[in-house]
């Protein structure tokens, strides 16, 4: 079939994003051919991201000034780092509005299945910036899986010496589940972890 | 026409993201040997699947198994066993991912072989519970070349028969003697007193493994591997990143 070749070239740009095949991606082209005002839109935010996005160099999430805006906040200064696997993380917590420390994005976790090892990560300089910003309490806000756990275990001895407190978010039963499809390692963990009624 | 179903006991090797919300793993399993399947909706926290799929988790799956379909459908799934001691010790995690990575390169997609998947899931509790992960590893490399077709000869100098061998010769497939690994093109060194610690791990049960040192033969062993299965950059894959320093004793 032919199709002129900026359409092509547009097609394969966009099949190189997650979850997009080839359908998707000409049913997103054709209408982008429909709306030329969103192209220009699209472009234009396309282009400012590139030049103007980069990697925070105190957390490594993602910004556009650097140091990002919660490393520089002095109001966030609070003694507290919630350690996350990837920058998107860091917009989970903050939608939340409810946690006003900040933040250290390790950019994955350990996973030496697949070539991930303490070089990969940006682990090095966590208990140095530890020490430096007088953290208090570094909380693990990694994923419950054997990975997650096995960094936040690697993590917490690698912290063993600064003489901070480690905590790791809550794990257990989601909101509005039901416990009798409620999986074995879930249910373990939910009463394992249990809390005071308060 | 409906796939045929097939329980089974498995081990997961990977995971791949899949989507949003779903999960296409990689299965080592007992009676279809490696294959692709797709879990879908698994990372959702509702989902039944959701903590079943660990990487290194033994499950049995009832499986969709169409042989013209190269990933099958996963229909019903449970966890047997979890092997809590990855999720807290990254060194034991990086023997896994090693033997993960073995099953991998030298089993072929959908090579049925009971013998080997019993050989790996034994091997990985082994090395997860008793410790000495490199002499379990390196006795699990020498028995699952010989399930996969390439026995190494360890007892005697291939090539003469008599001598004491030292060497690892793959174009002869197995060891040789000095005099006679003299001529060989490709000659892999041990240092003593590597081959007698390989003929124990190679000749003895697995359980052997666990109480033998770990002889530091990693990577001449994996060499001589890549070279009988003809498989490009096997030890390095297979190596993958270094368990970080034990602690000093005291």
């Amino acid at each position: 079939m032919w199709v002129p070749s900026s359409v092509d070239r547009l097609i394969r740009a966009l099949k190189k994003l997650p979850g997009i095949g080839t359908r998707t991606a000409e049913r997103l082209v054709f209408f982008l051919l429909r709306n030329p005002s969103i192209i220009q839109e699209l472009a234009q935010s396309l282009d400012q991201a590139a030049k103007e996005l980069r990697f925070c160099s105190i957390c490594h999430g993602i910004t556009d000034t650097d140091p990002c805006p919660i490393c520089q906040d002095p109001g966030r200064a609070t003694g507290v780092l919630a350690v996350v696997e990837r920058p998107q993380d860091v917009f989970l917590f903050e939608k939340l509005g409810i946690f006003r420390g900040r933040y250290h994005v390790l950019g994955g976790v350990l996973s030496p299945v697949d070539g991930i090892g303490p070089d990969q990560l940006f682990l090095r300089d966590l208990p140095e910036r530890v020490q430096r910003e007088q953290i208090q309490e570094v909380i693990l806000a990694l994923n419950p899986t054997v990975e997650g756990d096995a960094t936040a275990q690697y993590i917490h001895d690698l912290l063993k010496d600064s003489g901070v407190k480690v905590t790791r978010i809550a794990r257990g039963l989601p909101a509005g589940s039901d416990i009798s499809l409620t999986d074995v390692t879930t249910l373990k963990e939910a009463l394992l972890g249990r809390s005071e009624w308060e | 026409m409906i796939a045929p179903r097939v329980r089974t006991r498995g081990l997961v090797l990977r995971k791949i993201p899949y989507g949003e919300s779903s999960w296409i793993l990689s299965l080592f399993t007992y009676h279809l040997g490696k294959l692709k399947v797709l879990v879908k909706g698994a990372k959702r926290p509702k989902s039944r699947f959701v903590s079943t799929f660990e990487t290194f988790h033994v499950v049995e799956v009832v499986v969709g198994v169409k042989e013209t379909r190269e990933i099958q459908h996963v229909y019903e799934a449970r966890t047997l066993v979890t092997l809590p001691e990855l999720r807290t010790s990254y060194a034991k995690q990086v023997w896994a991912s090693r033997l993960v990575r073995a099953i991998e390169l030298l089993v072929p997609e959908r090579a049925q072989s009971r013998g080997l998947y019993s050989l790996t899931e034994r091997s990985l509790f082994l090395m997860v519970k008793e410790g000495h992960e490199e002499s379990v590893f390196l006795a699990f490399v020498l028995k699952a070349l010989r399930t996969l077709g390439y026995p190494p000869t360890l007892d005697r100098c291939v090539v003469c028969g008599r001598r004491v061998p030292r060497h690892l010769s793959p174009r002869r497939g197995g060891a040789v003697c000095s005099a006679c690994g003299e001529h060989e093109p490709v000659l892999i060194y041990l240092p003593e007193p590597g081959i007698r610690t390989l003929q124990t791990l190679y000749g003895s049960s697995l359980g052997v493994a666990t109480q033998v040192p770990d002889p530091g033969l990693l990577e001449p062993v994996l060499r001589y591997a890549e070279w009988v299965t003809g498989i490009d950059g096997l030890t390095e894959r297979v190596l993958g990143p270094s368990p970080p320093p034990a602690a000093p004793a005291g």
